[in-house]
């Protein structure tokens, strides 16, 4: 197991630098670029776009724009902001801190009401409320995450007035984590959606595997309860399943957060990266896109040693 | 007495009060007779061009924090770099101060261009090349530091490039606060910047530059908004957009960069009688329209910019108010005249007569908009309805096209944007315009670009096979003609090669009498009402959604705007 981790934790960094790599190529082959988006319709002025242009170091090749930025990057520097004129590093990890709340909180909805509706639905098989579960976490994966965001404020922001519409807290200031934690409830939920049913059906099939093995049979022979069927010897057995489809989901809620935190108003990474997108501020976007693919990297690595832990066979395999 | 008439002045407009008791308070209150129909005139003028009110309920009081839902992020807090429109109009514009104010928040209409600000008076020679800036004493930055004559060269020598003159740049001078700028200093032509005293600062340009005035507050404000020389000493260029300081009626207080910005009252504005009444107000970015509808909705907003068109009857139905005014907004066409089809004239005014423009604004844009008539905008001093251009007939303009030879019509191409700055619904417009267009026989497709990518062809020049493209912009100062119709211009992205522009422009620019260079620019109007090259469409009317809570909010008769007056009722 060790030597499993070490090789695939030394894979982490050549596949950070391929990633940038690709993230820098496709920047620059989009049309229009910061210089653009800082002069507006002053581009039209060939001398004001070189000046601005030099200023900015782009009239350098691009393969030495990559290096420098990777040279600092390595370094921890990642640049200024050519929206924003702050340090990127001021800019991105209070946004990721923020970006990392919201995944919790979305994980947490897609965990629980995952396991708890994917569980139910393997015990109650084909019944009437297996189908409507399974039709609804269909819907909710199907449907657009903003028009779900969209939804849940008109009906608990706007007509019942039970939850704040948007932001990570009051716009008023003052309140603490109580008011951060009534803040998440929305747009979490609106961003565990997706989750939520994938976890549910994966744990379902799983479930449904697992409560026809032999061992179960054989529990339920000696007269054990039916929670110790269900939750030790049959769940056991579909939890690393579980564990690898929520690792995967976590890179998953933390990168698909975007569309949630510019419905709600949330401050994190995923705004940041529509707004860097939008002022074509690359060094951010490099950056951003960077620390969400360090994230996906990382966590999926983790849930992978996890399941191993579980189940050393998967080592073999 | 002031506070008195302008609320009798929104109840006329708001039609609360009839023009016979409005004429009876206003003599009451010792107003003249011309003085109260030119009142009378200006009120029926604002009411016919909008179906909406410009204020929102006015009432003596303050306090409170008001919070702005924006449609975009701020970029940086600088005044000589930040370079958004909503950068300037909704936060700048409350730390700031530019040496050239314009009395936004007047419910009758823009003032003269030079409102006592900072600047207290500006005097010109009598062979318009030289003014003089008699600054207001006793001003302070909100830092302490002075604001005087040397703060204000030290403020346009970070943006005017001496370079040209043979001289070497301050180390403040910045190359992309010059290049963003260069707009007004090149044609304005400064070659000597003096301070005879501290309260006196004197430009002296190479030629005559009529709007030199009019153009200082235009393009972001950064022209002439002043920041404190001390913070650039103490921490540098980024220190300036990190610690905001002007004079304004507002302090910086905090940032989170692309989701919310927090300004206080200044308590030691320099003008108490137009001192803040709102003791805080905090500007939220939320770029999407539905998050911005359902923020003010939650009652987590008091104010939205751009609201969708589609929401504002359901935002009245529900108490909410909806303000709305003409300023210099107008979104326009530019033909390519390297397009052989674009070449005869016949054949560009027929494309103009083949578009219901003022459809387009009443049923496309619900309203809050309406159809231009001028090149200019309809805030500046040279704007008319009479330039001559022509009224929508498409069977006039297929006639048009059969004697130019193109009875079958052809096709073109239109690039226009999905959005972006003061661009309203482009999409939707331009399809409009091709509807409209086809039943003539101009066969247009169109070319979607996201906003930036837009941009970067825009900027380059129409290139051979697009035939159309769309721009918004325009000007409460007399200058702006200068930029799409000169055609050395760089925003002459159409390639309209008619010097008469030039000459009638030149001659606009040198005029020592305002009258001269108005009569100038509405020549230029009227030539461009017979040649088509830039085809104005619509003015925006800018509709803004504010909560019934909000005290004293005028609708701005310009792009930018003032929140001294505003406060929040509890």
């Amino acid at each position: 197991m060790l030597s499993y981790a070490a090789k695939r934790a030394a894979a982490i960094v050549p596949t950070l630098i391929g990633v940038s790599l690709v993230t820098f190529a496709l920047l620059h082959i989009v049309p229009g670029g910061p210089v653009v988006a800082i002069l507006g319709m002053a581009a039209s002025d060939p001398k004001a776009v070189a000046a601005v242009t030099r200023e900015l170091g782009l009239n350098r090749s691009l393969p030495e724009q990559y290096w420098i930025w990777l040279r600092h990057a390595l370094s921890g520097n990642f640049g200024t902001s050519t929206e924003f004129h702050v340090s990127v590093s001021t800019l991105l990890f209070p946004k990721l801190a923020h970006t990392l709340v919201l995944t919790a909180g979305s994980l947490v909805y897609a965990v629980v009401l995952g396991l708890v509706i994917g569980i139910a639905t393997a015990l109650y098989h084909r019944s009437l409320f297996d189908r409507l579960a399974m039709l609804l976490t269909l819907i909710g994966a199907s449907a657009p995450v903003f028009w779900i965001g969209l939804l849940l404020i008109y009906l608990f922001a706007i007509r019942l007035q039970w939850l704040p519409a948007l932001g990570m807290t009051s716009l008023l200031g003052g309140g603490g984590v109580l008011t951060v934690l009534k803040h998440l409830i929305l747009p979490a939920f609106a961003n565990s959606i997706i989750s939520l049913a994938v976890i549910a059906r994966i744990v379902r099939s799983s479930m449904l595997e697992a409560l026809v093995q032999p061992y179960v049979l054989a529990a339920r022979a000696r007269g054990l309860p039916r929670w110790r069927q269900v939750i030790v010897h049959s769940f056991r057995n579909v939890l690393p399943d579980a564990i690898t489809i929520t690792g995967l989901q976590v890179g998953f809620l933390f990168g698909g957060a975007l569309f949630v935190e510019v419905v709600f108003g949330w401050p994190g990474l995923g705004y940041l990266i529509y707004s860097s997108i939008e002022a074509r501020d690359y060094v951010t976007m490099q950056a951003a896109v960077l620390i969400v693919s360090a994230v996906f990297v990382v966590v999926n690595l983790a849930a992978d040693l996890a399941r191993i832990a579980l189940d050393p066979r998967e080592v073999g395999a | 007495m002031e506070r008195r008439i302008d609320g009798a002045l929104t109840d006329l407009m708001a039609g609360r009060l009839t023009r016979r008791a409005f004429a009876e308070r206003a003599a009451s209150l010792g107003l003249a007779l011309p003085v109260i129909g030119a009142l009378l005139r200006g009120a029926a003028a604002e009411a016919a061009e909008s179906g909406f009110p410009v204020t929102g309920p006015m009432e003596e009081g303050s306090g409170g924090t008001i919070v702005v839902g924006q449609e975009s992020n701020w970029d940086v807090l600088d005044p000589c770099l930040g370079t958004g429109a909503v950068t300037w109009r909704t936060c700048l514009y409350q730390i700031y101060e530019s040496l050239v104010a314009r009395e936004m928040d007047n419910p009758v209409g823009l003032t003269d261009p030079v409102v006592p600000g900072i600047t207290q008076s500006i005097d010109r020679s009598a062979d318009g090349k030289t003014y003089t800036f008699h600054l207001q004493p006793g001003i302070s930055f909100t830092d302490g530091t002075a604001f005087d004559a040397a703060a204000v060269i030290w403020n346009v020598e970070r943006q005017w490039d001496q370079s040209k003159l043979g001289r070497k740049n301050p180390p403040q001078f910045d190359t992309t606060a010059a290049a963003v700028r260069s707009w007004f200093w090149n044609p304005a032509q400064l070659v000597n910047l003096v301070a005879p005293d501290p309260h006196t600062v004197v430009f002296e340009l190479a030629a005559p530059f009529a709007p030199f005035v009019s153009g200082m507050p235009e393009s972001g404000l950064g022209t002439m908004g002043m920041s404190s020389p001390a913070v650039w000493k103490k921490y540098g260029t980024p220190g300036i957009a990190a610690h905001p300081v002007g004079t304004g009626p507002f302090l910086f207080e905090s940032q989170t960069p692309g989701d919310q910005l927090t300004i206080v009252k200044n308590p030691k504005y320099w003008n108490p009688t137009r001192a803040a009444k709102a003791d805080k107000i905090i500007f939220k970015a939320l770029t999407d329209p539905a998050t911005r509808v359902a923020a003010l909705r939650g009652g987590e907003v008091h104010v939205i910019f751009a609201p969708p068109v589609q929401e504002l009857a359901g935002l009245q139905r529900e108490g909410f108010i909806v303000t709305a005014r003409v300023n210099p907004h107008l979104w326009y066409l530019q033909v390519n005249a390297e397009e052989p089809y674009w070449k005869d004239r016949r054949v560009r005014q027929a494309f103009f007569m083949s578009i219901n423009r003022a459809g387009m604004a009443r049923n496309l844009l619900k309203e809050t908009a309406l159809s231009a008539v001028s090149v200019n905008g309809r805030t500046c001093p040279s704007w008319t309805d009479q330039a001559g251009y022509p009224e929508y007939n498409p069977t006039l303009a297929k006639k048009l096209l059969a004697e130019a030879g193109f009875e079958k019509g052809f096709d073109t191409v239109f690039q226009i944007p999905t959005g972006g700055s003061g661009e309203m619904e482009p999409v939707q417009m331009a399809e409009w315009i091709a509807a409209d267009a086809a039943r003539v026989g101009i066969r247009i497709k169109l070319q979607t670009m996201e906003w930036i990518s837009y941009l970067h062809a825009w900027a380059a020049g129409m290139k051979p096979g697009i035939g159309i493209n769309q721009q918004s912009w325009g000007m409460t100062s007399i200058y702006w003609p200068n930029l799409p119709l000169r055609t050395t211009s760089v925003l002459n992205v159409g390639h309209q090669p008619d010097k008469r522009f030039d000459q009638l422009l030149d001659a606009a620019n040198s005029a020592l009498d305002e009258k001269v260079a108005i009569a100038k620019y509405r020549a230029v109007d009227a030539l461009n009402a017979q040649e088509m090259w830039v085809l104005p469409i619509v003015n925006d009317l800018a509709p803004v959604a504010i909560s019934p809570k909000l005290r004293n909010f005028v609708h701005s008769s310009d792009w930018w705007w003032d929140f001294k007056k505003v406060w929040v009722k509890a």
